[in-house]
């Protein structure tokens, strides 16, 4: 009886220990550090988005409602710059399968905040092309306004019956400095990534090209 | 079943190995995510990976953990063997590996935290802040005349119409020393542009923060970072007044080149205070990733350790285990378990011990067994043989109580084996009196002390059982103790020698009677010759009176030894053993012969044949002498005892089918309405000399027994009771109405029967050979007393009896005991 009692404190005390290491592992995953605070919250939102065939090409033009928590910008003050990528797919859904992609495309953008010269840098991958603005209002109100992004060949898309496209904005963590990663994963402060948006596939009739 | 066999099986097989792969990929997982924070930004998609991969190893180990601890609670719970070892090893284990963990880990966690911390310091972040100013300083100069140099160009442009700009834009650029200068109109359109970059077709766009700033009237100059890091002055200023109407709206944007010297230093300073900021900013994350690390070391190690406790305590206790197992089954009975030796530590010659004992306990438990049963077999054997005695047995508890008996007890202590045990022999007496010789004779020998283990006593009893008087020799005998000096109960043994001691009589008759007959038959008849011979010779020539003594003297020399002579045949037909022939006959034809002989005889002989048939293997000739003998005895003692006035003396004999015990014999039975025999003769009634008659030799009925025995048959004599006659009482009062043979003597022979003959008769028949009607009741002559009714059971000898015979055989070898069932109703 007392070696069973024994044990039983043994087997608390344990348990205890794994508790403890517990909350402590969730205190370094950063569980808790304004996690929900929701009026905080970053917020990506793809409002329209149009796409037009010209000259064989596929062009898309996107409107975005983007939101940066202050956190977010303190980051960006403080020498950390912020990926964004722009994702679009053409799918072909498909019945009793996962849609099939027909076409894919990124755009990334670098949003960074220039000490010596105190602007901001928006910087598109695709064009190679940093464009500075004086305030981050400025640069938002550009990235906000994609205009005729080249999405795919509408070579590709011919002959396809029925196409959905999808595109939606994602921050890209893992081009975060190692120990923001982790908690960006799980902090809405950082949850900057926009629910797919579809956009109709402008039919490609077989002179388009 | 199925599943629990495949659970068991991945339990026991995969398990382990996968929860050292588990571990080591761990290990390696803790290895590059420290590695990678030491290398900041370089990887990009491991990190997240190694840290998904890491949780998911943590959470297997932490499963085979939680399983291990499940089943260790419910052993415990379950008191299986060894599994409060097991508990109190792990956690010993683990208190072994978790407290050393937990220490290291407070103190690198509190250096991690304290460590970064001190990374930073005010006075570095305000020079870095400082620097950084006096690098924008540095431009201040270059500033100014850029602003200078555009204001002088834009008053040369104002005069310029609208076509004529383009052209002298370039001019105008030259004498600035700008890198670039564009003119932008209403809506921002370009309307000349000049550059020294002949390559760069586009115009670098301006802020609309500085464009709208320049509409507003107001001069703009900032820097500008440019895309390939090279920093260039941004100076935008209106262009009023220009030949177009609407020149108010133009402004001029020109772009001056910085020297690369002054780029790159101010290039390192941002980039310096860049990662300093940058630090600032993430010192918090930082500590939180590293203490991440460190956690998931820390359980990794503290999972792995109390994995391997688990592991380590079931190595170690499975021999433990296995012992438990073993002495369990052991304890239970079962010798035959082995345990398999597979060490060579402490452990397994413990094992080897743990067998040895097995085997030894088993080749104990065996021979016990077999001492057991050959100890079951010798009782057997013993109590077979004590059940076939002849002599009764009771063994007695030390305190006089009786512990087993064998059957002979009930014929010869005439009771039941079974009502006497646990019976004291006191007890036993008072509840069978006709065996107080018994406690009389033995009780006090009872008493502690009074009979020394291995000692005898003898005696000689004289019982009155259901077959009448017995003889028995006893003995009483104190078992030897195992231990002490006190005796460890009795043993009591009774041997019925009252034939023995029958016989013994009977063969020393015989003996006096034939040297009787041999000694004084010889000279008999030279007397008789010779007092013959004296009168023939002498008688005529004597005178009257001598004449008439010697005639009366030798008459009466002649009449004794004529009757000596007699005597002497008598006792040499007792002694005689003639060769007997025995025939299948009917006894009762025998009988009515026999009768039939005395007709018209002095005294009247009747005949009652109850049995018509009565199958007897016998002599014929002896059969006959026993009758004659019998009824002569009744007719000679009718006469000389006369019976009581107004009866008329008769014989009467009655043949029927009697039941001794379960089998059936044929009875005759001679009977008189006399006085009956004296009651001092009863018991020796059959013995030779025994005589009430004053000319009687005594032998008569002497013989009869001889024939009778020599015939295995039995032979009794009793006094008749005067009795009304019991209910069943067939025979007597049908047959001798008006005969009154109330009182009387009785002599009844059985003789076995010469095939098994049906139970034919009832039971009370039997048992009734009865009085007789109750008319003549105050026939009772003197020597009749009331009899117990056992008091005849000892075979009693005639008492008018007759001649001498020769040595009888004691018993018969059917032992029916006949006597056993003499009764007078």
């Amino acid at each position: 009886m007392r070696c069973w009692k024994n044990a039983e404190v043994a087997a608390r005390v344990l348990l205890a220990v794994l508790a403890f290491s517990g909350i402590w592992l969730g205190g370094g995953l950063g569980f808790g550090s304004g996690f929900g605070d929701a009026q905080a919250a970053s917020n990506a939102e793809i409002t329209d988005a149009h796409a037009e065939v010209r000259e064989g090409t596929v062009y898309l033009d996107v409107r975005m409602a983007v939101t940066l928590d202050q956190e977010m910008i303190d980051a960006m003050r403080n020498a950390i710059p912020i990926h964004l990528t722009l994702s679009a797919r053409i799918e072909e859904p498909r019945d009793w399968l996962y849609p099939r992609t027909v076409v894919s495309d990124d755009r990334r953008y670098r949003l960074e905040y220039h000490a010596l010269s105190k602007t901001w840098l928006l910087t598109d991958d695709l064009e190679h092309e940093a464009r500075s603005f004086s305030t981050l209002y400025g640069a938002l109100r550009s990235l906000e306004r994609i205009r005729a992004w080249p999405v795919a060949n509408a070579q590709r898309l011919h002959g396809a019956p029925r196409l959905v496209g999808r595109v939606r904005l994602t921050l890209d963590i893992d081009k975060l400095p190692l120990p923001l990663r982790f908690p960006a994963l799980f902090d809405s402060r950082w949850a900057l990534n926009s629910p797919w948006y579809l956009w109709a596939v402008p039919r490609v009739t077989g002179d388009a090209s | 079943m199925k599943w629990q066999r495949l659970y068991g099986f991945l339990i026991r097989r995969l398990v382990p190995p996968v929860s050292v792969m588990v571990v080591v990929l761990l290990l390696v997982l803790m290895y590059l995510v420290s590695e990678s924070l030491q290398r900041a930004n370089q990887p990009e998609k491991l990190y997240l990976a190694l840290l998904g991969a890491s949780a998911v190893g943590l959470l297997f180990l932490f499963g085979v953990v939680l399983g291990h601890i499940l089943r260790l609670v419910a052993n415990y719970r379950r008191g299986a063997p060894g599994a409060r070892l097991t508990a109190r090893l792990v956690l010993t284990f683990v208190g072994l590996t978790s407290i050393p963990v937990l220490i290291v880990f407070y103190f690198s966690v509190s250096f991690i935290q304290r460590g970064i911390d001190s990374w930073f310091d005010v006075q570095v972040e305000q020079a870095m802040s400082d620097a950084l100013s006096l690098s924008q300083m540095a431009f201040d100069g270059q500033m100014r005349t850029a602003m200078t140099e555009t204001l002088r160009a834009a008053d040369q442009l104002k005069g310029v119409s609208g076509d004529l700009v383009a052209l002298d834009l370039n001019s105008v650029r030259r004498s600035t020393g700008a890198h670039e200068m564009t003119i932008f109109g209403a809506r921002n359109l370009i309307i000349a542009s000049a550059s020294d970059d002949l390559q760069q077709i586009v115009p670098t766009r301006p802020d609309e923060t500085a464009l709208s700033h320049a509409r507003a009237g107001k001069d703009y100059i900032g820097l500008d970072p440019g895309a390939d890091g090279a920093m260039r002055i941004l100076v935008v200023v209106p262009l009023t007044a220009g030949l177009t109407g609407d020149g108010g709206g133009q402004v001029l944007q020109a772009l001056y080149s910085i020297s690369p010297r002054a780029n790159q230093l101010s290039g390192s300073v941002q980039a310096a205070f860049n990662e300093y900021r940058s630090l600032i900013f993430l010192h918090k994350s930082l500590k939180r990733t590293f203490t991440l690390a460190l956690t998931l070391a820390l359980l990794l190690s503290l999972l792995t350790a109390v994995w391997l406790a688990f592991i380590a305590a079931r190595n170690l206790l499975a021999p433990i285990r296995e012992l438990a197992a073993g002495t369990k089954a052991v304890a239970e009975g079962n010798y035959t378990h082995r345990l398999p030796v597979d060490r060579r530590d402490d452990l397994g010659q413990l094992v080897q011990s743990f067998n040895t004992m097995t085997a030894r306990v088993r080749r104990a438990h065996q021979v016990m067994q077999q001492l057991q049963e050959l100890a079951d077999q010798e009782r057997d054997y013993l109590e077979t043989v004590i059940q076939h005695l002849s002599s009764a047995v009771l063994t007695l508890t030390p305190d006089g109580r009786i512990s087993r008996c064998n059957s002979v007890v009930a014929t010869l202590l005439s009771v039941s084996p079974q009502a006497i045990e646990r019976l004291s022999l006191l007890e036993l007496c008072q509840q069978h009196p006709h065996l107080e010789p018994v406690c009389a004779a033995f009780a006090p020998l009872l008493a502690p002390g009074q009979l020394t283990p291995g000692a005898t006593v003898e005696a000689q009893l004289k019982i009155m059982g259901d077959a009448g008087r017995r003889v028995l020799l006893s003995r009483a005998a104190a078992l030897p103790a195992e231990q002490g000096d006190l005796s460890d109960g009795f043993v009591l043994v009774f041997e019925d020698v009252t034939t023995l001691i029958q016989a013994q009589r009977d063969a020393a008759w015989s003996e006096v009677a034939r040297r009787l007959a041999h000694e004084i038959k010889n000279p008999l008849t030279p007397i008789q010759l010779s007092a013959e011979r004296l009168r023939r010779r002498l008688l005529a020539g004597l005178a009257d009176e001598p004449a008439q003594i010697l005639d009366r003297a030798t008459q009466v020399i002649i009449n004794q030894v004529e009757a000596m002579k007699f005597m002497v045949n008598e006792f040499a037909e007792y002694a005689r053993t003639p060769q007997s022939t025995p025939v299948l006959l009917n006894v009762s034809d025998l009988v009515a012969e026999v009768v039939d002989l005395y007709k018209g005889s002095e005294v009247a002989v009747k005949l009652v044949r109850l049995e018509p048939a009565l199958p007897v293997r016998a002599d014929a000739g002896r059969i006959r002498q026993v009758l004659h003998n019998l009824i002569r005895n009744a007719q000679q003692a009718l006469i000389e005892q006369p019976v009581a006035e107004g009866v008329k003396p008769r014989v009467l004999v009655s043949t029927r089918l009697a039941q001794e015990g379960s089998v059936s014999v044929a009875e005759l039975a001679v009977f008189d309405n006399g006085p009956g025999f004296p009651e001092s003769m009863i018991d020796r009634m059959f013995e030779p000399y025994a005589t009430t008659r004053p000319k009687g030799t005594g032998l008569g009925l002497a013989i009869v027994k001889k024939i009778v025995e020599e015939h295995s048959g039995l032979v009794s004599a009793a006094n008749r009771q005067l009795a009304p006659p019991p209910e069943g009482a067939v025979e007597e009062p049908s047959d001798l109405s008006g005969v009154c043979l109330v009182t009387g003597a009785r002599v009844t022979i059985r003789l076995p029967l010469a095939e098994s003959v049906p139970e034919l008769v009832p039971e009370s028949a039997t048992e009734s050979v009865p009085g007789a009607t109750p008319a003549l009741s105050s026939e009772a002559p003197e020597h009749l007393p009331s009899l117990q009714p056992d008091a005849l059971a000892e075979p009693p000898t005639g008492g008018i009896g007759h001649n001498p015979a020769e040595s009888p055989e004691p018993g018969n070898p059917s032992d029916l005991d006949f006597q056993g069932n003499e009764r007078h109703g």
